[in-house]
């Protein structure tokens, strides 16, 4: 086995592993995430709270544990849908050509206008706090990036001669799109999903920490450092240990997202 | 035109519009001009000129993947199919060899036939194209050059073809798998009653193949008889040339 496959194996194991400690990280949370103890706030970590607490005296560990799930799934629930969606306009933009692609680019340019993280706030800003408000406006931010990149995938592979050849042999619209298109591009929508799903953890925890995403006493790892940061001075670890989390995850995705791309690449498939 | 012909294309033109410059500006190509010909049943017909003189345009165009700007093509057939120039991107890289040779009759399903019938028929077709049946299950990239372009064929007779239009088959190919290639196709003329419209800039392999010939230059038809008149006596002074410089090679 070669080098890069070991490495690409290796990082999407780690990943696998990572969100499963995400998925049942709840269960093995020492403390309950939620239950207040004034009396132990802003506690340094110890025995009994391994990450500290915060200034409501809730254990830190048990809220990074509890709080990745709206991380991190969120993230990848974002992603998946903004790559879908994305995806979807890009495949019609480059098949489909003419006025339709034109229509459909300058919609995504309109969306590009805007600095991403700029539209997302003003998005949710509008809409008002909460997760589902959140989620909305990230959609809104990302999925433009995959509109272009099928886009410019599509234009590459819509002549090949086994597309040609295809069309010859009387497949339809949709046998083009499903079964010679989107198979021959999906890897490189694969790798920049990866990717970018450390790009939208990172967004929502900042959405979080403006106070426009999940609201308190939800644990999530943005909110959790906006909430800490009023206590730098005295107790750092409320802050430490979600950074270190969102840190963590955001290496993880990014490092997994490059070793696919690495791999694809040695093989000629991206 | 003739009663048996199997194709009549007449003053088939094609002009690309795109905008140049820095202004933008709309400016035409004209790749194929009032060209005119037609083939018979069982016939190989030859369409040869150097790189850019509209012979893969007006073959696009016969095949009905390019729309032409203007002219008829009359197709007195029921089907017809086209082997491309690059047989490793002729095959979809993410579908197995048997799989990239049902498309033949995959989306025809008038036919009648079930997926199982279109896979024993594929097999038949790998056999008749001598591709090892082994192969059905390997994808394009674990294949040969000529292995790859056998399976294209075998997915273009699948739907049996009366015309196969050949678009420079053998120009990817190494000289010796180039003749193999011209050898089945010759054996497929006569089992199967298969026309060609036989696209190359090997004017060797024309001579060889070809029953009638016709040479391209600049999107026209300069020169048009049987393959014997046109390569052994040119008329035009730019055959001349085509043929002195492979004579020259």
């Amino acid at each position: 086995m070669r080098k890069t496959e070991l490495r690409a194996g290796f990082m999407v194991l780690l990943l696998i592993l990572f969100l499963l400690v995400v998925l049942f990280g709840r269960q093995f949370a020492p403390n309950d995430p939620y239950a207040s103890n004034l009396s132990a706030s802003n506690e340094a970590p110890s025995a009994e709270y391994p990450f500290g607490t915060d200034n409501l005296g809730r254990c830190i560990l048990s809220r990074v544990l509890s709080g990745a799930v709206a991380s991190v799934y969120t993230a990848i629930l974002i992603v998946a849908v903004v790559s879908v969606f994305g995806t979807a306009v890009g495949l019609l933009a480059g098949y489909g050509g003419g006025w339709l692609d034109q229509i459909l680019m300058k919609i995504t340019l309109v969306f590009q206008a805007f600095p991403g993280f700029i539209l997302a706030v003003a998005i949710a800003g509008m809409l008002g706090p909460g997760l589902k408000n959140a989620v909305f406006s990230l959609v809104a931010m990302y999925w433009t990036s995959y509109a272009r990149l099928t886009r410019s995938l599509v234009l590459q592979v819509k002549n090949e001669a086994y597309v040609q050849a295809a069309i010859l042999c009387g497949a339809k619209r949709r046998h083009i799109l499903f079964r010679h298109i989107l198979p021959n591009i999906i890897l490189p929508l694969m790798t920049t999903a990866v990717s970018d799903i450390s790009n939208v953890i990172l967004s929502m925890a900042g959405l979080s920490f403006l106070g426009l995403g999940v609201q308190a006493p939800q644990a999530e790892w943005g909110l959790m450092i906006s909430n800490g940061r009023q206590f730098l001075q005295t107790a750092p670890w409320a802050i430490l240990f979600p950074s270190a989390a969102i840190f963590l995850s955001v290496v993880l995705f990014n490092l997994t997202g490059d070793c696919l791309r690495d791999l694809f690449t040695e093989r000629g498939e991206v | 035109m003739g009663a048996d012909s199997i194709l009549e294309v007449r003053n088939l033109e094609k002009v690309f519009r795109d905008r140049k410059g820095p202004r933008g500006r709309l400016e035409e190509d004209v790749a194929v001009r009032g060209v005119s010909f037609q083939l018979e049943r069982g016939e190989c017909f030859g369409l040869i000129g150097e790189s850019g003189s509209g012979k893969s345009t007006t073959a696009y165009m016969v095949a009905g993947l390019l729309k032409p700007s203007s002219g008829e093509i009359l197709f007195h057939g029921t089907h017809m199919q086209m082997v491309f120039q690059d047989p490793m991107k002729a095959l979809n890289p993410r579908r197995r060899v048997l799989d990239n040779i049902c498309e033949g009759l995959l989306y025809n399903r008038r036919n009648g036939l079930s997926k199982t019938d279109i896979r024993e028929r594929a097999l038949e077709a790998m056999d008749l194209v001598q591709l090892d049946r082994a192969y059905a299950g390997r994808f394009g990239r674990e294949l040969s050059g000529g292995e790859c372009q056998r399976a294209t064929i075998a997915r273009a007779i699948l739907i049996h073809p009366e015309l196969l239009i050949c678009d420079e088959v053998t120009s990817a190919l190494d000289v010796s798998v180039q003749a193999q290639i011209i050898m089945l196709l010759g054996e497929l003329k006569k089992k199967l009653g298969l026309s060609y419209l036989f696209i190359s800039h090997d004017i060797a392999l024309v001579n060889d193949f070809c029953d009638r010939v016709a040479v391209m230059y600049q999107g026209k038809i300069i020169e048009m008889g049987t393959t014997k008149d046109v390569i052994g006596h040119p008329k035009e002074a730019y055959t001349k040339e085509l043929i002195q410089s492979v004579l020259t090679l």
